[in-house]
């Protein structure tokens, strides 16, 4: 069975007076998959997840998701869809866990709708799936970074979503907290399938993530899509895109491919 | 000289520029000369008349305009550089409210301690209340190394309660209201020489001590350890220029009142026009300072030669300076701190416990307001046939304070989970201000104005000051700090046109002196009801909106993420917040800081959640507002002080405070 795409962009452009961030971007993803944003800074790479985020709109072209362009969509409907993390998360006041994680069901209950069981469940279900249930009563400012990131995931499964989008995750964090949060997406992205209950057994949840290490890229995703100067240099599988020559173009720099000694994977290195 | 390097280089025409300016200020000294309107009489007792009016009057004002601008441009560009700080000015350090209040306290008192204090001149006394404000603000700056931001909030802070204290000695000694209240906003009306003459002479004084202190202010610019290492001395330097620039701006503020910003825009215009070196700046910011001035005082008296009472200058230029303020911001290189909304501590167990107990305080507080006073013969407690007596002056009261406080309550609630600032509080957002513009404007096209217009004129200009600063918070990305000083560059716009109309000093000026000072004491039955019933009305649905405040404080990208229409969500929330202020000021007036401080100790006492927070909120500043006007009228009995100053007067400590606690350690 060929599944529709996820998401449909066709000739999309942002531009900010003067400047062109991104120019005439076609593409196309899969439901169920990783999709890794690489590029150098300045590339459009944030923009373009803000785009598919609908937090700005672009300045021509259309965006589908699941055959519906952005525009038509209603704003808690868009919500129960797609989620999205920005890279600075803020700051919680005084929140724990739990309230900041009951926060994804606002697409659900809207305004003044009742916090069913049902929601109440969601949230507990994706406490536990980030691995939080002994931190569901802590503030979330009293935790580390990494189970902070975990804390803001678990809000966006509670959404119960078909696709996240992530900036930027692992940002402020050190090696070990990087893996940890990513190899949680990653999980999550192969598990949610079956694990959510709500789904009918079909694809899982895509995830559209923007990294800036390339190796971490590569270990989390499955496809890449590497964007310079605000155009999609190459996109495909990510074990295709680690060539010498592609990295060389994409950052500008000579830059060196060899195999990684225990995971067999490509590891990109500068000259 | 990181923040100055920041300024946009401009192309160099501006001598051209400066020139065309001093052009246009004399062609609007000429005007002024031809428009005035012409004495009455025989023709040569006319004409001679005319001659003493130009000579002794109109001459004089010109060149006081041209020395006091002078003098106030020198004091800023010497302040700007000593702190390294392009938004410093003798208004935004509060030198020239301080010296005001100083004036002010040895106007009221100087006659009760006789000869002794007498004696001492009134540049003197300027310098002393210049610098003590000046040495506070710089205390409390001190810990972040007078870091420019932080320096202007005290320094503003501290310019609140200073004006605050005036306008209190000025309302509890009525006979002297209307002529102190010009003279503060600063009008450059001359009767002979004497002002200019005195002027000069400190003004060549401080410009010759301003080159002997060339070398150290060219070496000030570079960070302290540079300088340091350059074998200066350079706490002493600094204070040394320091001290000069208190002095000038003192003297202006001596002779002709508070006249803002010029200190502010003379060096920051001398800038833009490619202005870099010390000496040069010291050319140009006075000459500059000097040709604003007298542009100002040009259009105040061509505007007023219609025959209408003339605008103070110094309100003209607080109109002016605002909104530079405001187009300066952005250019400040700025330490965002996100650190500013540090966690609360602690939160409470059952905030539903929490909030019965506030309950319980607010009807003790209550109760004491109503029951205890002071008489001529002592305290008494009014119990039966005493209290129903006291009952009718008493109980409206109460309840206006209390619905008053709560909207204030509410309203800085919303504004802090609007806006995402601890701070944020009608009061310091300018919000205030701006439902007394909106008065002020009904009040100046209507002729008799019904309570209700009044009350929708503030809530319209409440409204806009808050939309103005949220679309100015969105374009420089929500910085708390950096809207916190649009918020009181907001503040001081309104508070300036607010003053231009005191000036008017007719019943309207009355009527919005009544409304700034707060009037619980003019409050009947029906109103404070009216008053209760608004209060109940416009918090309970913030209880049904609590989703909205949990999820708004968490900023744009993630309400909107979350499926929130957050620019609907936003606008309702600022209406309802614009509406609360609107109300509340015309009972408390807009100075109280209640708005402020009520959400700020909600948050202290663990109350985490949007809803709880703005119940709290209100129920703390209602027991607070209850309790100001208790004291109010109690402490200076018979007198009374009133309500909305009486509690700036402790909300202003409580803000420097914070201030003073700094990021670090949680604000």
């Amino acid at each position: 069975m060929v599944s529709p795409p996820l998401w449909h962009l066709e000739d999309v452009r942002f531009a900010v007076p003067g400047r062109e961030i991104l120019a005439q971007l076609s593409l196309s993803l899969a439901p169920g998959r990783v999709y890794g944003l690489i590029g150098p800074n300045g590339s459009g790479k944030s923009t373009l997840l803000k785009l598919l985020a609908r937090q700005v709109s672009s300045t021509g072209g259309t965006i589908a998701f699941e055959g519906k362009p952005l525009a038509r969509w209603h704003d808690r409907d868009f919500a129960r869809a797609v989620a999205y993390m920005p890279q600075f998360t803020p700051a919680t006041d005084g929140m724990s866990v739990r309230e900041l994680v009951a926060l994804g069901r606002f697409p659900w209950h809207g305004t003044l709708g009742r916090f069913t069981a049902e929601d109440a469940a969601k949230v507990e279900r994706a406490i536990a799936r980030t691995d939080l249930a002994a931190l569901a009563g802590r503030t979330v400012d009293s935790l580390s970074g990494g189970e902070r990131q975990r804390a803001w995931v678990a809000l966006m499964l509670a959404q119960d979503p078909r696709c996240l989008l992530l900036d930027e995750p692992t940002s402020a964090l050190d090696i070990a907290h990087q893996s940890e949060v990513l190899d949680l997406v990653r999980r999550l992205s192969r598990e949610s399938g079956a694990a959510t209950g709500a789904s009918d057994g079909g694809p899982g949840m895509a995830v559209v993530v923007v990294l800036h290490d390339i190796n971490l890229a590569m270990r989390t995703c499955d496809e890449l899509i590497a964007l310079r100067g605000g155009r999609v240099l190459e996109h495909g599988p990510a074990r295709e895109l680690m060539r010498p020559d592609l990295l060389a173009a994409l950052y500008g720099l000579p830059m060196g491919v060899l195999t990684h000694p225990v995971r067999d994977e490509p590891l990109g290195y500068v000259l | 000289m990181a923040d100055v390097a920041r300024m946009p280089r401009a192309r160099r025409a501006p001598p051209l520029l400066w020139t065309g300016l001093a052009g246009l200020a004399a062609a609007l000294f000429a005007l002024a000369l031809l428009l005035r309107a012409p004495i009455p009489g025989d023709p040569a007792t006319a004409r001679a008349l005319e001659q003493v009016v130009l000579w002794q009057s109109l001459l004089p004002r010109a060149a006081v305009a041209l020395l006091a601008g002078a003098a106030l441009g020198l004091a800023g560009a010497l302040l700007q550089r000593v702190l390294r700080n392009p938004i410093a000015d003798p208004s935004t350090l509060g030198i020239a409210s301080g010296a005001q209040l100083a004036l002010t306290l040895s106007a009221i008192y100087a006659p009760l301690l006789g000869g002794l204090v007498g004696a001492v001149p009134r540049e003197m006394v300027a310098l002393a209340g210049g610098l003590a404000a000046v040495t506070l603000v710089l205390a409390l700056g001190w810990k972040r190394g007078l870091e420019p931001v932080t320096v202007a909030l005290s320094g503003m802070t501290v310019s609140l309660i200073a004006s605050a204290l005036s306008a209190a000695l000025v309302l509890s000694h009525g006979e002297y209201v209307m002529s102190l209240f010009i003279w503060g906003a600063g009008s450059l009306h001359q009767q002979g020489w004497g002002g200019a003459i005195t002027l000069l002479w400190r003004l060549v004084l401080g410009g010759a001590a301003a080159l002997l202190l060339l070398r150290p202010l060219t070496v000030l610019a570079l960070d302290d350890a540079s300088a340091r290492s350059l074998g200066m001395a350079v706490h002493g330097a600094r204070l040394l220029i320091i001290a000069v620039a208190v002095w000038l701006a003192a003297s202006v503020t001596a002779e002709v009142g508070v006249i803002g910003f010029i200190g502010l825009a003379a060096p920051a215009f001398a800038r833009l026009g490619g202005v870099r070196a010390p000496r040069a700046m010291l050319i140009a910011a006075p000459a500059l300072g000097a040709i604003l001035l007298w542009l100002t005082d040009g259009v105040v008296q061509v505007t007023a030669a219609g025959g209408a009472d003339a605008i103070p200058t110094g309100a003209a230029t607080g109109l002016l300076g605002g909104p530079l303020l405001l187009w300066l911001l952005p250019k400040l290189a700025v330490v965002e701190r996100p650190g500013l909304a540090a966690p609360a501590a602690r939160r409470l167990r059952r905030p539903l416990a929490g909030l019965a107990l506030l309950v319980v305080a607010l009807a003790a507080v209550a109760a004491l307001a109503l029951l205890l006073g002071p008489s001529y013969d002592g305290w008494s407690l009014a119990t039966g046939d005493l209290l129903a007596d006291l009952w009718p002056f008493r109980a409206p009261r109460v309840a206006a304070a209390a619905a008053a406080g709560a909207l204030l309550g509410a309203s800085g609630t919303l504004m802090q989970r609007l806006t995402g600032n601890p701070l944020a509080g009608p009061e310091v957002l300018g919000v205030s201000a701006g439902a007394g513009v909106g008065l002020a404007a009904v009040l100046l096209t209507v002729a008799a104005p019904s309570v209700a217009m009044m009350m929708g004129g503030s809530a319209v200009g409440a409204l806009i000051a808050l939309l103005l600063i949220l679309a100015f918070a969105a374009a420089t990305g929500f910085g708390p700090e950096r809207l916190l000083l649009g918020g009181i560059a907001m503040g001081a716009t309104g508070l300036a046109i607010l003053s231009a109309v005191l000036a008017l000093g007719d019943r309207r000026a009355f009527l919005l002196l009544g409304w700034m000072s707060g009037s619980t004491d003019r409050v009947d039955g029906a109103q404070s009801l009216a008053a209760l019933a608004v209060a109940v009305l416009l918090i309970a649905p913030c209880l049904l909106l609590g989703r909205w405040l949990d999820i708004l404080s968490l900023g744009g990208p993630v309400a909107g993420a979350l499926g929130l229409p957050v620019t609907r969500t936003r606008l309702v929330l600022a209406a309802g917040a614009a509406l609360m202020t609107a109300v509340a000021t015309f009972f408390v007036g807009p100075l109280s800081l209640i708005g402020l401080i009520g959400p700020h100790l909600a948050r202290l006492m663990g109350f985490a959640r949007g809803a709880a927070q703005v119940l709290a909120a209100a129920l703390i500043s209602a027991a607070l507002m209850v309790l100001a006007d208790w004291l109010g009228r109690t402490v200076a009995f018979p007198y009374q002080i009133p309500v909305g100053l009486f509690a700036a007067l402790v909300g202003g400590p409580y803000l420097v405070w914070l201030l003073r606690r700094g990021p670090a350690k949680g604000a």
